[in-house]
């Protein structure tokens, strides 16, 4: 009785600001309008230039990684620093098998699963590195390539148990996935910092001596920055399972 | 204005899960909603009518018209993996909130907090129950006792 005489005004208080809302976007430019602010100004530029600018025929990555490389490197440190901080908020912290309740121990590697697991799993790794190199040409790029290489080493864990470590600080794969972390993130930076050593700004990946045309080089730069934004991703994804899986009896 | 609506009811409905739900689970649950209902408007705003997806075949004329704004898709695009680590990263909390306080109910944590560490105030010895303090990690993870309706 107390919970609905909390709801009511709370229910009343969100249907205001759906109508609020409504009203709003009452005032947006209609979806679909190739006049409005959001598809004007700088994302003409985008469209019209990247190509030739980038070498990339997919516009999001080069807008990704080499338009807005300042962005994604933000970003690419906000997952890294979650995966961290799941490391911080739950090392040492490991629930020991003996303390898990009845009926809550795992079982792995049943006939069944382990061979679904060794048919997908291979593919799911090689599909994740299709779509992080085609990242230019057609959808894909190093967050999604990432994501599916972390899911395709999260499916073998689950199917065959992370090794078993009590503690997440022993487990040697966390600690291989907190390298793949660090090697992504450290080769972001790096790509950047070795921009601004050959004379650009950092991030600005047309004065490395790579050969070939500036748009060739930015290219070839873009490809790495995906590579780094992949190992982080995947890192991340695994730091996160590994984490929250620690001190599961297997 | 129905992608406008749509994106709207996804926040509002994710925003009233946060503030009302009583488990900090689902509140985290209905936070994802809301993210969604973000990210549903950032991409609506990208779209064009009759423009294709923003890819331009190698050799193409780029005209700014013809190809969907590569923008928000980006923006978007981080937005989703940076939510999954940050949802990974409150499931951690709420592991470790769990498995020491035995309870992820909102009313019930705050219960807790409020009562003082040792029975000592003379007003009080009745209410906690002995020996629940030496327990750092009861058995049952969390039971949720009366599931909300809504």
């Amino acid at each position: 009785m107390r919970r609905l005489a909390l709801l009511l005004p709370g229910a009343a208080v969100f249907a205001a600001l759906f109508l609020a809302l409504l009203v709003g976007a009452a005032d947006l430019a209609p979806v679909g309008d190739p006049g409005s602010p959001p598809n004007t100004f700088v994302s003409p530029r985008y469209i019209e230039r990247a190509q030739e600018e980038t070498g990339a025929s997919n516009l999001v990555t080069a807008v990704l990684a080499d338009y807005r490389s300042y962005d994604t490197l933000g970003e690419t440190l906000v997952i890294f620093a979650a995966g961290l901080g799941c490391l911080v908020v739950l090392a040492g912290f490991a629930r020991k098998s003996e303390d898990l309740p009845r009926g809550l121990s795992f079982r792995f590697g049943s006939d069944l699963l382990d061979t679904a697991a060794r048919l997908l799993v291979p593919w799911i790794l090689v599909f994740a590195v299709y779509v992080l190199i085609h990242g230019h040409s057609s959808p894909g790029g190093g967050f999604q390539g990432g994501v599916l290489f972390g899911s395709g080493l999260v499916t073998m864990r689950l199917v065959r148990g992370s090794g078993g470590g009590p503690r997440p600080a022993g487990s040697p794969n966390l600690r291989a996935s907190l390298a793949m972390a660090c090697a992504g993130i450290l080769g972001y930076a790096g790509l950047g910092l070795a921009a601004m050593a050959f004379g650009g700004a950092f991030l600005d990946f047309g004065t490395l001596p790579l050969g070939g045309e500036p748009a060739e080089v930015r290219e070839l730069a873009t490809l790495g920055i995906e590579t780094a934004v992949f190992f982080t991703v995947a890192g991340t994804v695994c730091i996160l399972y590994d984490c929250l899986s620690a001190g599961v009896r297997e | 204005m129905t992608t406008y609506a749509a994106a709207a009811a996804l926040f509002t409905l994710g925003l009233a899960g946060v503030a009302l739900l009583p488990n900090l689970l689902r509140k985290l649950l209905a936070m994802n909603v809301m993210q969604v209902g973000v990210i549903v408007f950032f991409i609506s705003q990208g779209f064009k009518d009759g423009a294709s997806i923003p890819i331009v075949p190698v050799g193409a004329a780029a005209e700014a018209a013809a190809f969907l704004n590569p923008l928000p898709h980006t923006l978007m695009l981080t937005a989703i993996v940076v939510s999954v680590s940050t949802t990974g990263l409150a499931l951690a909390l709420l592991l470790r909130i769990g498995r020491s306080e035995g309870t992820l109910n909102e009313a019930r944590l705050l219960r807790r907090l409020r009562r003082p560490p040792e029975p000592a105030a003379p007003g009080n010895e009745a209410l906690p129950a002995p020996g629940n303090e030496a327990l750092p990690a009861p058995e049952t993870p969390e039971t949720p006792e009366t599931p909300e309706p809504r």
